[in-house]
Formats: C-alpha cells, sequence, structure tokens
C-alpha cells in the first residue's frame, strides 16, 4: 500500500511540475510576444494621423450597439456620451432590452424620441421587438433607440445587429465611457489589414476612482478600494501581457463584451450572438473564426493596446465572485461547444494552440490548483510532505507571480503612461505583492464555484449592482 | 564577506542539505525575485526619464524657439544668405540631437507654406539634417526607415525621390505607405500616378486613405484623369484609380468608367458603377437597369443605388426590385418608388405587399425622409 502510494505520489508531482512549468512557461512567452507587438504598435502608430479618418470619403459607417437593461439611472448621461464620439458616419443603436424601470421613458423624453416605421432585416431571431424610436431634432440624427422584449445581453446584441445599417458593428456595455476616438482608432485595423479584418479588440480599463465628468474620462487614477485595485493588476497582464500576445501570433479567442467591434456581414452570417451561453462575447469570436477558417477564407482578428473603454470593477466580493463564476460558465460552455478544434490541426494555431490553452489554463486551472492543495493536505495528515520543498516551491510560484505584476506595471508604463502620479505606481506594487495571498485565493474559488454551477446546468447571470462612478458636473 | 559570497554559500549548504532539486527551486526563486526587481527599477526609470524628457524638451524649447522666431518672422535674407548660430549648429553633433531638433522643424514646417516653409527648409539643409534623413533610408530597422521618409516628404527634398521609391515594395507595410506619400509628393507634379506602376503589394483601404488626403491636402489640380490606373494588374490599384477619379470629378474617366461596370471582376463593376453615381454620370441608366438582373447581390447594390442617385424613372423596375426579397435592395427600390408620387406614398404602393409584411414595413421606411442608412 505505502510503496503504490509513493508510486502515485512520484508520477502524481511529475504531472504538477509538468503543468506548472507548461503555464509559466506559456505566460512567459505570451508576455514576450506581447511586448515586441507593443512597441510594434507604438511605432507604426507614430505616425497616424486620425483626424484623416473623419474627412474622408472611405471611412466605412459604424453602428455602436449598446444593450440597456435598467439603466434608468444613467441611461441619460450615458447616451450623451456616446453621441460626442468622434467618429464621422456613425450610428447609435440603444437597445431597452424590456427594461422593468423606466429606461425607454427617460430616453423619449430628454432625446425627443418618436416611434417610427424602421425595416429592418431580421436575419438574426431574437425576441420581438416592440418599437424603434428616433429623436424629432436632427442633432440627434446619429441616435437609434430600440424598444424589446427582454431577452438578455446576447438577445438584445442581436437585435441591434439586424436593425444596424453600418458595415461594422461596435458592441459595448452602455454603462462603459469611451475614450471620444474610440471608434477611431478601432477602425483603423479594419482599414489596414490586406486579409478581411473580422474582429477587434480593444483594452478595458477600470474606472473605479477615476473622475468622470459628463460622461467624459477627466482624471485617471488607480482605485482606492482593494478589490478594484486587484483587479487593476489583473487586467493589465491579461490585456497588455496576454492578448496583445495572441494578437499577434493570431490566435486571439476573446473579445470582451464591453467593447469590441466586428465585420457585421461576418457576425450576421455565423448566427450573431449565442443566446444558450453566458460567454456569448468569447464564443462569438470562436464561432466566427471557424466560420472563416470552414470557409477557407484569409481573415485577421485584432487587438489594440489603447486604453478605449473604461468601465466599473466590481467592489464588493459578492459580484465580483458573481462576475467571475459567469467568466468561468461562459468559458466551459465555449470551449464545449467547439470541441472540434483542440488539437484539431484544421484550425490552425486556434486550434494547436489557443483553443488547448484556454482548455488547460483557463478552465482547468482553478481545478488543478484545488486538487493540488487537497492533495497536499491528504499528504499532510499521513506526515509525507517533504517541507522544505514545499515551502520553496510555494515561494517560487510567488516570486513568479510577483514578477509577472511587475512585468505588468512596466508594460503600463511603457505603453500608455495612464497611471501618471508616483502615488498610482506605489499603490499597484502594493497590490502587486499582496495579490497572491489576499486575491488568488478567492479567484480560484471562483473559478471553482463556476465550475461546480457548470456541472449542475446553472444558466444565470447574476446581477452586476454597481456603486457607480467618481462623476462630476459641469457647473 | 559580500552577497555574491553569501549566495554562494547558501546554495552550496542547500545543495548538500536537500540535493539538486532545492538548488534548482532557490535559483528559480532568486531569478523570478532579481527580474521583478529589473522591472520595478525599469518602470521608476520609466518615469524619471519621463520627466527628465518633458524638462529636456521644455529646455530645448528655450533654446531653439526664439532662434526660429526670428529666423521665420525677422530674417528677411536667410534663404539667400543663411547663417546659423554657433549655439544652434553646436548642438548638432549627437544622433540624438539631431533627431530632436529635427522632429522640431518637421513638426513646424507641417502647419506653414509659401516663404516661411521655405527658410525652415533651407535651415533643414544647411544644418545637413537632409543628410542626416536621408542616412536613415539605408538603416536595417523599419521603423528609422519610416521616419527618415516622413522626414524627407514633409521637408519636400525633392531630389531623393528615386532613393525612396526603391523602397515601395518594402515588406513592412508602414515604410510602403510612407514611401507611397513621398514619391507622390515629390514626384514629378506632371506625372504623379507613374508611381503606381511599381506598386506590387495591394493597396489596402487604409494607404488608399492616406494617399487620398495626401492628394486632397496638395489641392491637386494637374490630375485630370486617373484612366491609366484601371487596368493595373494590382486590383487594389484599379480601385484606387475609380474611386480617386469620382472623389476628384474626373468627368474625362466616365468613357472608361463606363467600360469598366462590365468588367468581369465584381468588385471593379461594383466601384466603377459607384463611381460613375458620385460624377452625376446618368447615360448608363437603361444598361445598368437591364444589367441588374444578371448581377451578384453586391452589384446589385451598388446599381440600385446609382440608378436612384441619378433619379432613374421606371417605376416597373423598382417595383420588382421591391418584390426581391432583398432587404438592402428593396428597401432602395422602395425609396426609388417613394419619388413618383410622394403624396400618396406608400398608399399606391401597399398593393404591392399584399400578405407581405416585410414589404409594407419597408414602404414605411422608405416613406419616411429622416431614415437614413449609414
Amino acid at each position: 500500500m505505502k510503496q503504490a502510494l509513493e508510486t502515485f505520489t512520484y508520477y502524481f508531482d511529475i504531472v504538477l511540475l509538468v503543468y506548472t512549468i507548461s503555464i509559466c512557461s506559456s505566460y512567459m512567452m505570451l508576455a514576450f510576444v506581447s511586448a515586441r507587438a507593443l512597441i510594434s504598435y507604438k511605432r507604426e502608430n507614430a505616425y497616424t494621423d486620425y483626424r484623416e479618418i473623419l474627412a474622408s470619403p472611405l471611412t466605412p459607417g459604424v453602428s455602436l450597439i449598446a444593450p440597456a437593461y435598467n439603466e434608468s439611472l444613467t441611461i441619460v448621461e450615458n447616451v450623451k456620451s456616446l453621441l460626442s464620439l468622434q467618429y464621422p458616419q456613425l450610428e447609435i443603436v440603444v437597445v431597452n432590452d424590456g427594461s422593468k424601470d423606466d429606461t425607454l421613458q427617460k430616453l423619449i423624453d430628454n432625446y425627443d424620441l418618436e416611434l417610427i416605421p424602421y425595416a429592418y432585416d431580421a436575419r438574426i431571431a431574437h425576441k420581438p421587438i416592440r418599437g424603434i424610436y428616433k429623436s424629432k431634432h436632427s442633432i440627434f440624427d446619429k441616435l437609434l433607440v430600440v424598444d424589446k422584449n427582454n431577452g438578455g445581453k446576447a438577445d438584445a446584441l442581436n437585435s441591434g445587429l439586424n436593425v444596424a445599417s453600418g458595415k461594422y458593428a461596435a458592441c459595448i456595455d452602455v454603462d462603459c465611457v469611451l475614450s471620444q476616438d474610440a471608434l477611431l482608432k478601432m477602425v483603423k485595423p479594419f482599414m489596414e489589414s490586406e486579409n478581411r479584418a473580422i474582429a477587434v479588440g480593444g483594452v478595458i480599463r477600470i474606472a473605479n476612482s477615476c473622475v468622470i465628468e459628463d460622461g467624459f474620462l477627466k482624471a485617471v487614477q488607480v482605485p482606492d478600494n482593494m478589490l478594484a485595485r486587484f483587479q487593476v493588476m489583473e487586467y493589465s497582464r491579461a490585456f497588455l501581457m496576454g492578448r496583445m500576445g495572441w494578437s499577434k501570433a493570431d490566435g486571439l479567442l476573446l473579445i470582451s463584451g464591453a467593447f469590441g467591434l466586428f465585420d457585421k456581414e461576418i457576425a450576421v452570417a455565423c448566427g450573431g450572438y449565442d443566446h444558450s451561453t453566458v460567454g456569448e462575447d468569447m464564443e462569438l469570436i470562436v464561432r466566427m473564426r471557424s466560420y472563416m477558417i470552414e470557409r477557407g477564407e484569409q481573415y485577421t482578428v485584432s487587438f489594440i493596446p489603447d486604453p478605449l473603454c473604461w468601465t466599473e470593477a466590481p467592489s464588493t466580493n459578492k459580484v465580483l465572485g458573481r462576475q467571475r463564476n459567469r467568466w468561468m460558465r461562459g468559458t466551459i460552455e465555449t470551449l464545449l461547444m467547439h470541441k472540434r478544434m483542440f488539437f484539431n490541426p484544421k484550425y490552425r494555431i486556434l486550434g494547436m494552440l489557443s483553443y488547448p490553452y484556454w482548455f488547460f489554463f483557463e478552465w482547468l486551472a482553478p481545478v488543478v490548483e484545488v486538487f493540488g492543495l487537497v492533495y497536499f493536505l491528504l499528504l499532510a495528515l499521513l506526515d509525507l510532505p517533504n517541507w522544505p520543498y514545499f515551502f520553496a516551491l510555494m515561494g517560487s510560484v510567488y516570486a513568479f507571480a510577483l514578477m509577472m505584476s511587475m512585468a505588468a506595471i512596466l508594460f503600463d508604463e511603457m505603453s500608455y503612461y495612464q497611471y501618471t502620479r508616483w502615488k498610482d505606481i506605489r499603490k499597484l506594487i502594493v497590490a502587486a505583492i499582496l495579490e497572491p495571498f489576499f486575491h488568488h485565493p478567492k479567484v480560484v474559488w471562483w473559478g471553482i464555484r463556476g465550475n461546480l454551477d457548470f456541472v449542475q446546468g446553472k444558466k444565470s447571470w447574476g446581477e452586476m449592482t454597481r456603486t457607480g462612478f467618481n462623476t462630476q458636473k459641469k457647473a | 564577506m559580500n552577497p555574491v559570497d553569501n549566495v554562494a554559500i547558501f546554495s552550496t549548504y542547500l545543495q548538500h542539505q536537500y540535493g539538486n532539486g532545492m538548488l534548482f527551486i532557490f535559483w528559480l526563486i532568486f531569478t523570478f525575485l532579481f527580474l521583478a526587481l529589473i522591472f520595478l527599477a525599469l518602470t521608476i526609470l520609466s518615469r524619471i526619464a519621463k520627466m527628465a524628457d518633458d524638462r529636456f524638451e521644455k529646455q530645448l524649447a528655450a533654446l531653439y524657439e526664439p532662434f526660429l522666431l526670428k529666423l521665420l518672422y525677422e530674417s528677411d535674407d536667410f534663404i539667400e544668405n543663411p547663417k546659423i548660430p554657433h549655439e544652434i549648429a553646436s548642438r548638432l553633433r549627437t544622433r540624438f540631437q539631431k533627431q530632436t531638433f529635427t522632429n522640431l522643424i518637421v513638426k513646424l514646417n507641417k502647419g506653414l507654406d509659401g516663404e516661411l516653409s521655405l527658410k525652415l527648409r533651407t535651415l533643414y539643409r544647411v544644418l545637413k539634417l537632409e543628410a542626416f534623413s536621408i542616412s536613415k533610408l539605408h538603416a536595417k530597422v523599419w521603423h528609422i526607415q519610416a521616419s527618415g521618409i516622413d522626414e524627407l516628404r514633409e521637408m519636400r527634398i525633392v531630389e531623393t525621390v528615386e532613393y525612396i521609391q526603391k523602397l515601395l515594395n518594402h515588406p513592412n507595410w508602414l515604410v510602403r505607405s510612407n514611401a507611397q506619400l513621398a514619391v507622390l509628393e515629390l514626384g514629378n507634379p506632371d506625372n504623379r500616378l507613374r508611381l503606381f506602376e511599381s506598386i506590387t503589394f495591394p493597396l489596402t483601404d487604409w494607404e488608399q486613405l492616406r494617399l487620398h488626403e495626401s492628394l486632397k491636402s496638395r489641392n491637386e489640380d494637374k490630375i485630370n484623369s486617373f484612366s491609366s490606373l484601371f487596368h493595373s494588374a494590382n486590383q487594389s490599384i484599379a480601385v484606387f484609380g475609380i474611386r480617386m477619379s469620382s472623389f476628384f470629378g474626373c468627368t474625362n474617366d466616365i468613357p472608361d468608367l463606363q467600360a469598366l461596370s462590365s468588367h468581369p471582376r465584381e468588385h471593379l463593376r461594383e466601384e466603377a458603377i459607384l463611381g460613375l453615381m458620385r460624377l452625376g454620370d446618368f447615360q448608363m441608366q437603361e444598361i445598368l437597369a437591364d444589367q441588374f438582373g444578371l448581377e451578384t447581390q453586391v452589384v446589385q447594390l451598388a446599381i440600385m443605388q446609382y440608378l436612384l442617385q441619378t433619379g432613374y424613372d421606371r417605376l416597373s423596375f423598382y417595383s420588382s426590385a421591391l418584390l426581391l426579397n432583398k432587404h438592402e435592395i428593396s428597401l432602395l427600390a422602395a425609396k426609388g418608388l417613394a419619388r413618383f408620387d410622394s403624396d400618396n406614398f406608400p398608399a399606391d404602393y401597399e398593393h404591392l405587399g399584399l400578405n407581405q409584411p416585410v414589404i409594407a414595413a419597408i414602404l414605411a421606411h422608405a416613406a419616411d425622409r429622416r431614415l437614413q442608412r449609414i
């Protein structure tokens, strides 16, 4: 029995070691590729005059689709902010997804909307549209409000895709604050790509403690709330050191639902957003990519590192837990829906690298981590652990995490220099030191809960309560 | 005892006590922590460097601005008799100094024209910054080549066009794009379009946009035809030519565009028809209306836009197009119908949509003139 246990622990240790080395190496490789891509992007765009897009007849039309559900408190300000975006051929489609509050009435009153006879091509199925509204005033000419029965975010976005008339569709969360030139920057990869660009994503930044004035970002600050600050670290690592690298390697599987720009024709042709998953943003990208590959068409999915979209991060464990739980379920659902890609050379880098990465290091990482912990506790009960090795390994994992977080702070500093105060750098360093002790265990737990909820067939989004931005209004 | 000795002793102890595995982990921790410190130091240094850059820029501005202002607005004979103060010339020894000053005058020159620009360009030459920019064309790194081309273009150094021409098919798109702009702007004004004969890479929409903006900003009046590009083997150049022809109102090109409207390539047909539409040519109405039924959906849409824009008035054509069940085409067809009898529209045509709520909705949409598709 003892020998069998020893043999098991020997091989299991090797499996864990290989897993750890693989995950750490992939993070480092991604960071390296991201750094090169970031430098290259900055150099290429040093010559870009985005104002040229504003005046050019070659500029493609963009429809910005913003689903709104029970957003009565902020909808007027949010739409005002969207209306002020710099883009010449812009249409803003706000979809009221059957709100129970007076979201629609607020829009009607503030923008003087009236019901119009708008014919749209219902190529994607969604819950019935009750009416489409447009303002009586030409200054709000860009605004179109769709009122429909409640069907969830994916359903609202699908109705927006049907109604939209632009060549490209930007899907956003209505409560995000976009930088004024966000669309100008996002549309460029579509125009400069030799192959057909089907989707472009940008960096999502955390706006907690930032100063927002009349829907515009006025001052950037590191959040005072520690939980939000940990998320700043996570977002920097994920976007600047992860997605940038995947984009360069042509293996990007996720464009955040908070802000992404899509080739509308392809998004509609492959069926739009899937209602059956809570990870509809990732699922759409995977489906669009497989659609193009299966048709043998050359295409690109790009990611740009500019800080274009600012969002409020959850500032309580309860809300953050729900969000991470949902993200995990969305990942699992998407991976299972597209399991044919797993190590399938037909899907090139997507099948051979991106999908396995997400499978092993995004889906299974919390499972492996918890399994390792249980295994260690069992060994401890049997008095088998080699304690010096245990502490040394823990130390190496912590040192690695710290190194990656410090690299993220450096990336942030050298790319877009968002946090200009010394105080902010200090806050980020403190967050980097504390995160592995106080935040990471919770993230693992939420990941496990996501797995368990998935097994139990839970499909809900979970309520996302927000405390609101640090807003100031002009006198 | 120095820290290196301490580390060596500790490693030996670990190796003896726990074996090579532990030693490996120790070095791993050491490396990660060391790198974390390096990244932290780089972050702090980067911040300090940014602050130093700001200070340096202010210092340079304080040094160069009075000289440049005097040069631009007071010095009347600088072009004939250029004299550079020693304190300026002596500060341009290193590459960094040259680059900083070049950036400054290139940026300044962007907003200037006429004599003021000529003075800056003279200064650029006298200080041998032109040679500095030319030397960048031979750099091995693409972004340095791209910046060299940009500087020479901005400072309008016509003599360098031959060097730049060699970079028109550079593997890096930015070098190519900057070279295209430079050759277009610096090349022989009587034959600007010749540059397109040398381009083998496809022109992306972004490159086309930059070229168009360049042509526009120079108030180009020497190009009254782009037809020489229409039959380029590089399809993207033909598309660019068609687009420019219509944007610059080259009515001379109408016969060539008419011929292209039946070209075997779908994209060229589409662009040619849209080009004719923008030029206001209405001679193709009947031909294109007849061609409509045989066309792909993309070209059908272009034809429908053309016919609407040019005021085509065959009611039966719009009626049958309305019933095609292709949303965008039906919508345009309904807008075509709306023009015939706007007072009674859509009532007069509602019978077409008998039992078809989609058609009825499209007719109602077309009746509302505010509803524009982007």
